[in-house]
């Protein structure tokens, strides 16, 4: 039995809103809101949800970019919220994250070369220019890019390269863990793939973890090996991709595999689909009991009462957070 | 890797094309800028080897030539002012001042505001406020009382004017450089510096400070021509720098009083100085253009 | 007669930096009741096809060719005669809704504006069809929401409300520009879902400009695949989807994941990457991409032919192999 490299446990992040009138305290935005899994070796997670799930938010918390307002971060065994800041920073050698803007994630006014190298001068000054250069040399065709192009400026690049740079920063220092937010989503559809594969070749060839955020299920299915999904903060199902899709067993993972459209004009027009009602309730207020209830087409008063928990469905890969799960 | 293009053709050149270069090359292409920075390179040059172009050194008397007007013969191109000192050599000499003061002054209110610009707009929430306070309350005090004050306790010395200067145009160009940095930190590559481990002294000089340099330089082209009037004002007023050296405030002052009779000691160095003035704004001006934030 | 004949469309940008070629040699048909979806990706030309038809190109930006809506040139139209086809017979719906919609204004005065503007209509009779439309977009409690500003609308909302606005005076042709593409994909599956009834019942053509091809796949009878400003292929959506023959359509279908399929490890991805519209270089745009490339294709630009299925395609293949 594998040992999970990390391990959160009922994280929240909430962010302090001012409330209305002078003196009446602030009322929470409750963004992310107790979520707790496990992420092994090698493995890849995929975060899904819509706008106001929190996943970005989870994804920035977990690496301390943002600050996690209760909860435990394990990473290989160190629980990260009760470290110091200095050690802190120097655990970030060990976790990186790719963002979801390519261009905008590199500075401007530094050549790419720079901006690769940047973080092995931050955790290695001991390195000389040259060996530096090497390292960026080395890992620049490992990305797909040509590594006489190291002294160019990031907007002389494509947006499928501009990430690329990115992949190599995120990867020179050879991190256990990468979190990818959105990292297609700005970028072209010819793109797209070869971006995915990249990111996979990588996992395979360095045995990285990845945390795979992204909205689009379709290609969280096709790269991650576990998908969970979240909706208003909190965690509705987790389960290996092929399940989520064959047999999910919570209505909101239902109603978003319906909703994806496939570019198959029979199937997806003869295709059953449950549209939600209503409309995402606002995470300041979210409602009594299951978040999902106001939208759910199963929900009675059991569900605005209780907080259904995370429990084992079938197998123990397979977690879902609803009261009637069995049923549907 | 397969996902590369099959190579048909690729033009690699190995230096890139940086944003500095391009804003370069658009400042080049405004001619109003071009001419300012010639005509202000031609007083530049005129300043710095001042001795070399008259025979006359600057604090010289002649006694028998007091307050002539331009005379080919004798090298006075100027004419003489109301000591009998050659106007030509003493207007490149307060070239000289006046230059120094406006570009040394500038400076020191460059790296000051700068630095307490970044740092305040960096770590925002109450190390801001306090500090933008302590710039507000600044910015209340009159500034001429403190000149005078300085001038009147430490005697007329250009270092002290230096240091006067420098000391008031540093509140702006701090409100300026926290206002870029409150803008640049929240974009992501500032984010991406954070979670590589960069410490917070890397991500305000080595990330932010570069990004914000477009405002600050085109703010501190437009501060040089305002802190030279400013010194001028000051020298108009009898507070300026010390004989025998001279600025061109001091040589308008005195030239204004003997306007009509010797209009030559006023139009010279009023020429020099209005002319220096208008080079470094359509400077200024073409620099804001070319380093436009949209282009970034 | 067609109701939107495009021919030999060209457009130009001048730019400081050269020349843009935003599109090159367009031609093709929308007829009445028909639903096209335009697929293509950065520099396809494609939404810069529809800013010409509807005449709101930017002002560096020149059009040749011809463009006509039922049977009328449109190129060359004077701002007022342009006013009156578009918003009217012609409307576009655009992917930000947030920056469309005017938010100094309330949802009720830039509705009833259209309405007295174009129909003659006084306030009242305008206000009750704009809660009428609204209605039936779907946005509940519409009485009330027609008061409020756009930026008190959700996402999905202040799509219905584009909508809604797009369809006030029973346009003829609605092009809409990746609408749903900032939406989430169940506020997606509703704004698909309406603009389908609505098509059935008021019989509107649809003109959809979107990359994912799963949009297309749900609701457009007829593709149109535009790669580098040109028509790489225009066909029927079974033939596009079940036997492409251009190879930049063929290698976008096998690049994208489908939900309902496991693929095998790697994606087929497209190698390369879209091309620059300043530096277009002579021959098929696609050349330097293409896994069948050979010799005509980097120096001779292939005109659109007939191809198998029925639909036409610009290549100088003659069957994919």
């Amino acid at each position: 039995m594998t040992q999970p490299i990390l391990s959160v446990r009922d994280l929240k992040v909430h962010f302090p809103l001012r409330g209305k009138g002078l003196f009446s305290s602030s009322i929470p935005l409750k963004a992310v809101d107790g979520v707790s899994f496990d992420l092994f070796p090698r493995e890849t997670l995929g975060i899904v949800g819509e706008s106001g799930c929190g996943k970005s938010t989870l994804g920035r918390a977990i690496l301390h970019l943002l600050p996690p307002t209760s909860g435990k971060v394990v990473w290989l065994g160190e629980d990260l919220t009760l470290l110091p800041s200095e050690a802190l920073r120097r655990k970030r050698q060990e976790m990186q994250i790719v963002f979801q803007d390519p261009l905008a994630s590199l500075d401007p006014r530094m050549t790419i070369g720079d901006i690769i190298a940047e973080p092995l001068r931050t955790f290695q000054p001991h390195l000389t220019k040259s060996q530096i250069q090497d390292r960026v040399m080395e890992i620049l065709p490992q990305v797909g890019l040509n590594p006489f192009m190291r002294n160019r400026y990031p907007h002389e690049f494509s947006g499928g390269q501009c990430q690329r740079i990115g992949i190599a920063r995120a990867m020179i220092l050879k991190p256990k863990l990468i979190i990818c937010d959105e990292p297609v989503s700005a970028l072209d559809v010819s793109i797209r793939a070869q971006i995915v594969n990249l990111l996979q070749d990588l996992q395979e060839k360095f045995g990285i973890s990845l945390i795979f955020i992204s909205h689009d299920l379709s290609i969280v299915r096709h790269i991650c090996h576990r998908i969970m999904v979240l909706y208003l903060g909190r965690v509705m199902e987790i389960a290996p991709a092929a399940e989520i899709y064959n047999h999910p067993r919570h209505p909101y993972t239902k109603a978003l595999i319906s909703a994806v459209p496939i570019p198959d004009p029979r199937k997806e027009r003869k295709k059953q689909r449950t549209l939600l009602k209503g409309d995402l309730p606002s995470p300041v207020a979210p409602p009594s009991g299951c978040v999902f209830r106001t939208r759910c087409p199963q929900a009675d008063a059991r569900c605005a009462a209780e907080v259904p928990i995370l429990e084992t469905a079938e197998n123990e890969r397979h977690l879902v957070a609803c009261h009637y799960w069995r049923t549907t | 890797m397969t996902d590369l293009p099959l190579p048909l053709e690729t033009e690699i050149t190995p230096l890139g094309r940086s944003l500095w270069q391009d804003a370069r090359r658009r400042l080049f292409k405004n001619r109003a800028a071009v001419a300012s920075l010639i005509i202000l390179g031609i007083i530049l040059f005129l300043a710095i080897f001042a001795p070399l172009l008259s025979p006359h050194p600057y604090d010289e008397i002649y006694w028998d030539r007091i307050q002539a007007p331009p005379d080919f013969a004798n090298a006075h191109w100027f004419g003489t002012d109301g000591n009998g000192r050659d106007l030509f050599i003493r207007t490149l000499y307060g070239a000289r001042v006046s230059l120094a003061v406006g570009i040394l002054a500038t400076l020191v209110s460059l790296l000051i505001g700068v630095t307490y610009g970044a740092v305040s707009g960096y770590f925002g929430g109450k190390v801001d406020s306090l500090m933008m306070r302590f710039v507000d309350v600044m910015y209340a005090m009159p500034f001429m009382f403190f000149v005078i004050l300085l001038m009147v306790l430490f005697g007329r010395n250009i270092y002290l004017i230096f240091a006067a200067l420098g000391a008031v145009e540093w509140l702006t160009m701090a409100r300026i450089v926290r206002g870029q940095t409150l803008s640049v930190k929240r974009r992501e590559f500032i984010e991406a510096a954070r979670a590589g481990g960069v410490r917070t002294y890397g991500i305000i000089f080595r990330h932010i400070v570069p990004n914000i340099l477009g405002p600050v330089i085109v703010y501190a082209t437009l501060t040089i021509p305002q802190v030279i009037l400013t010194e001028s004002f000051i020298s108009f007023l009898g507070l300026g720098v010390q004989e025998p050296l001279t600025s061109w405030g001091v040589l308008i002052s005195e030239g204004a009083r003997v306007m009509e009779e010797s209009p030559w000691m006023l139009v010279f160095p009023a020429i020099f100085l209005a002319t220096t003035l208008f080079c470094f704004n359509f400077i200024g001006d073409g620099l804001r253009d070319a380093l436009d934030p949209k282009d970034r | 007669m067609a109701l939107l004949e495009v021919e030999n469309l060209n457009i130009r940008f001048h730019t400081p930096d050269g020349e843009v070629a935003a599109a090159t040699n367009l031609s093709f048909a929308i007829n009445e009741g028909d639903s096209l979806g335009i697929v293509g990706e950065s520099g396809s030309g494609k939404t810069q096809m529809f800013l010409a038809i509807m005449g709101l190109l930017a002002k560096n930006g020149s059009v040749t060719g011809s463009i006509r809506f039922q049977g009328r040139e449109l190129i060359g139209l004077s701002r007022t005669q342009l006013n009156a086809i578009r918003g009217v017979d012609m409307a576009m719906i655009f992917q930000d809704p947030m920056t469309s919609l005017n938010p100094f204004l309330r949802v009720s005065r830039q509705m009833n504006e259209i309405l007295i503007e174009h129909k003659g209509l006084s306030e009242n009779d305008a206000d009750r069809q704009a809660i009428a439309m609204l209605e039936r977009v779907g946005i509940p409690d519409a009485a009330r929401r027609y008061r409020l500003y756009p930026h008190e609308f959700s996402g999905g909302m202040r799509q219905r409300v584009m909508i809604a606005m797009a369809l006030l005076c029973r346009p003829k042709l609605l092009i809409a520009d990746e609408p749903t593409t900032a939406l989430d994909v169940t506020v997606q599956a509703q704004i698909l879902e309406l603009l389908t009834e609505l098509r059935q019942e008021v019989g509107t053509s649809i003109a959809m400009i979107t990359h994912d091809l799963g949009v297309i796949a749900g609701l457009c009878d007829q593709v149109m695949v535009m790669y580098g400003g040109r028509v790489a292929e225009r066909a029927s959506a079974e033939t596009i989807f079940y036997h492409p023959q251009h190879p930049y359509t063929q290698g976008l279908l096998q690049s994208v994941p489908r939900l309902d399929q496991k693929t095998e490890k790697r994606l087929v991805a497209i190698p390369g990457q879209p091309p620059n519209l300043q530096k277009l270089s002579a021959g098929c745009p696609f050349t330097p991409r293409c896994p069948y490339r050979f010799e005509p294709c980097p120096t001779l630009v292939p005109q659109l032919r007939p191809a198998a299925g029925g639909g036409f395609k610009a290549c100088h293949l003659e069957a994919l192999p």
